[in-house]
């Protein structure tokens, strides 16, 4: 007979008494590991749906920009590239550049892997009267929008005009009541009113656009340009030193690049609120899922250590009764000779077996319900009860709940090892 | 075999009113293969002489010895070990092991004094005592006697010198009763001491010696 049989025998034949024990450090164990596998279940939830809604809010906010950027497309360029050579203040006086670059830049500018402007939009302009109908206008040469070589095309800003064509502004189509489709003669050239554009109300409803080879011709000016119109990007570095530095760089300093100030700053204005909108979004979801975790940790912060406390309480008068009980037992088997420490090893055998299969039972109820709860709120399959599987905890579980079984039933095992067996036998 | 010598030995029990003296300057010399029975009445402290003489009780004064060798000169464990190896425990209560089974009840006792044959002493034993048939019984499936007989074979199983008896025959028919004793004689024929405490006038009829006891002192010695 040794000590864990005797520890056996008496489990079998008090088995009321070691099932309550057990049943204590089951449900202990099932609160502990439950409460842990939902937070632990919490986490890779929220780590998944906060890659998912991180992702949506950042489509939703590409989306955004994609809108605004269409919306600013509506404005028009804002980037102007002039001849460094150009006179600024001649430039506002009189509207347009005097001073001409080689069309070629456009085409340089075109082939550089430049990314913060886009359209590009080589003309010639210039103040002039239109000798055949005495009418001062603005004459604005254009081929249409240079695209680039290393990028996909876009639709241009504004449509090329097409060979043997002009066209005209409201004002200039009432002053002279041509309308599309007709025919007139500028500087000796015959043209045909492709598109009459609506009232502007800016100096575009005085200005006619011809083809920028035309223009050059007419104007004594072949190969030269005296602006290249762009946009700026709808991205971060498009800040005009970017862009300063960028074309600059491609054109080899020949030429000063300008900003037109409202229709950049509202541009710049739509992005960073589009990028903040993003921003603000995902911050608002991971706050919302810490506070989640804080509640729960919250909770399990005082229910947990509740929950143990109570059970070892429970385990430990538990055990005062099986020393109560067994004091006959105990007595007798002092008499024979058997040891106080075989005595305390039988009563601690039998804790540590009752924290073992409470530990294992508790386990199994606890992830079991915890996983169960998991996967149908998450609406995953057996991966969702890998996800939240914890080796660690089931190790933990299986060292900590014996001993802590093992701790409640101390001091009535020492009690028990204590015992005077004289004053049993003498009680009889 | 051993003797078991008990010099002036004193036990008082102190409780909150009065003290009751036990055992007072009481001495007593058992050979090896005598056996002694003690009568007197209730409450003259015929328990507590035998649980001082088998080292469950420190005396106030006085000493205990078996062969020479006093119990109580030894460390708690050393002392187990004593009554393990020297000392065997027969009951009026029988104290068997509830759920062990009589073989287990008997090994129980092997507990105390691990032996690679302990089963095979066991199990001969209990033919012995007649108990063949039962040994895979529980105490509640056993007659009183047969519990008896229990106890005897578990004070036996580690070849005592000396067996301890409180009244083993006062809850058991006549027949039980001389069963037991006669097996008690035996013991004490096969070179054993044996010291029955009892109020049964039968146990004269086999004891070698009977002395009388009263207010913890021997009259008829």
């Amino acid at each position: 007979m040794t000590v864990w049989q005797l520890a056996l025998k008496e489990i079998g034949y008090r088995r009321l008494n070691f099932g309550l024990a057990v049943l204590a450090v089951a449900v202990a164990v099932a609160c502990l590991v439950g409460e842990l596998t939902l937070l632990r279940g919490h986490d890779v939830r929220s780590q998944n749906l906060d890659a998912a809604r991180e992702a949506r809010t950042r489509s939703m906010a590409g989306k955004l920009e994609d809108d605004y950027t269409k919306i600013m497309l509506g404005l028009g360029y804002n980037v102007l590239v002039l001849s460094k050579d150009e006179d600024l203040g001649r430039f506002y006086t009189q509207g347009y550049a005097a001073e001409t670059m080689p069309e070629d830049y456009v085409k340089r500018l075109s082939e550089s892997r430049i990314i913060t402007v886009q359209h590009l939009l080589p003309s010639l302009q210039e103040k002039i009267e239109w000798p055949e109908k005495k009418l001062p206008i603005i004459l604005i040469g254009t081929r249409g929008e240079v695209p680039f070589a290393h990028r996909d095309p876009k639709k241009p800003l504004r449509p090329a005009v097409s060979p043997g064509c002009m066209i005209i502004g409201q004002l200039v189509h009432e002053r002279l009541s041509l309308a599309e489709g007709e025919k007139a003669t500028l500087k000796g050239r015959a043209f045909t009113v492709e598109k009459v554009h609506p009232l502007r109300g800016n100096e575009d409803d005085i200005t006619v656009w011809i083809p920028l080879a035309d223009a050059q011709e007419l104007l004594g000016k072949p190969g030269r340009i005296n602006a290249i119109l762009a946009l700026s990007c709808f991205c971060a570095e498009a800040t005009l030193d970017g862009i300063r530095k960028e074309i600059g760089t491609a054109l080899e300093q020949q030429v000063q690049v300008l900003e037109l100030a409202p229709q950049a700053a509202t541009r710049r204005a739509a992005r960073a609120r589009a990028a903040e909108h993003g921003g603000e979004a995902i911050s608002a979801v991971a706050d919302d899922n810490d506070q989640l975790r804080r509640e729960r940790e919250a909770l399990a912060a005082w229910a947990i250590p509740l929950v143990i406390v109570a059970c070892i309480v429970w385990v430990g008068l538990l055990a005062f009764g099986n020393v109560r009980d067994r004091r006959g037992e105990i007595g007798i088997l002092r008499a024979l000779g058997v040891r106080a420490r075989q005595v305390f090893a039988v009563f601690l055998v039998k804790a540590i077996l009752v924290g073992l299969l409470g530990a294992a039972a508790g386990y199994v109820a606890g992830f079991g319900l915890a996983s169960g709860w998991y996967v149908y709120e998450s609406r995953t399959g057996v991966q969702g009860v890998a996800a939240v599987f914890g080796p660690a905890l089931l190790a933990a579980t299986l060292v900590v709940a014996p001993l802590l079984s093992a701790l409640a039933a101390l001091v009535p095992a020492l009690m028990a090892a204590q015992q005077d067996p004289a004053d049993v036998l003498r009680e009889g | 075999m051993a003797e078991l010598h008990l010099e002036k030995l004193v036990k008082t029990y102190r409780g909150r009113r009065k003290e009751v003296q036990a055992l007072d300057a009481l001495s007593l010399k058992i050979e090896a293969g005598e056996f002694v029975a003690v009568q007197g009445p209730s409450g003259c402290g015929k328990t507590t002489l035998l649980l001082v003489a088998g080292g469950l009780l420190r005396p106030d004064a006085g000493r205990v010895t078996l062969d020479d060798a006093d119990p109580y000169a030894l460390s708690p464990d050393g002392r187990a070990a004593w009554r393990a190896g020297h000392v065997g425990f027969v009951f009026q209560q029988f104290h068997l092991v509830p759920y062990l089974t009589v073989l287990e009840n008997v090994l129980a006792a092997a507990m105390a004094r691990p032996s690679a044959d302990a089963e095979e002493q066991a199990r001969n034993l209990i033919a012995r005592f007649g108990l063949t048939d039962r040994v895979s019984h529980v105490p509640a499936e056993l007659s009183t006697g047969e519990r008896q007989r229990v106890a005897l074979a578990r004070a036996l199983l580690n070849q005592p010198d000396v067996m301890l008896a409180d009244e083993p025959t006062g809850n058991l028919d006549p027949a039980s009763g001389r069963t037991v004793l006669g097996h008690l004689k035996e013991f004490s024929e096969e070179g054993g001491a044996v010291l029955l405490v009892t109020h049964d006038p039968m146990a004269a009829e086999y004891a070698t010696r009977t002395v009388r006891m009263e207010a913890g002192r021997l009259r008829d010695d």
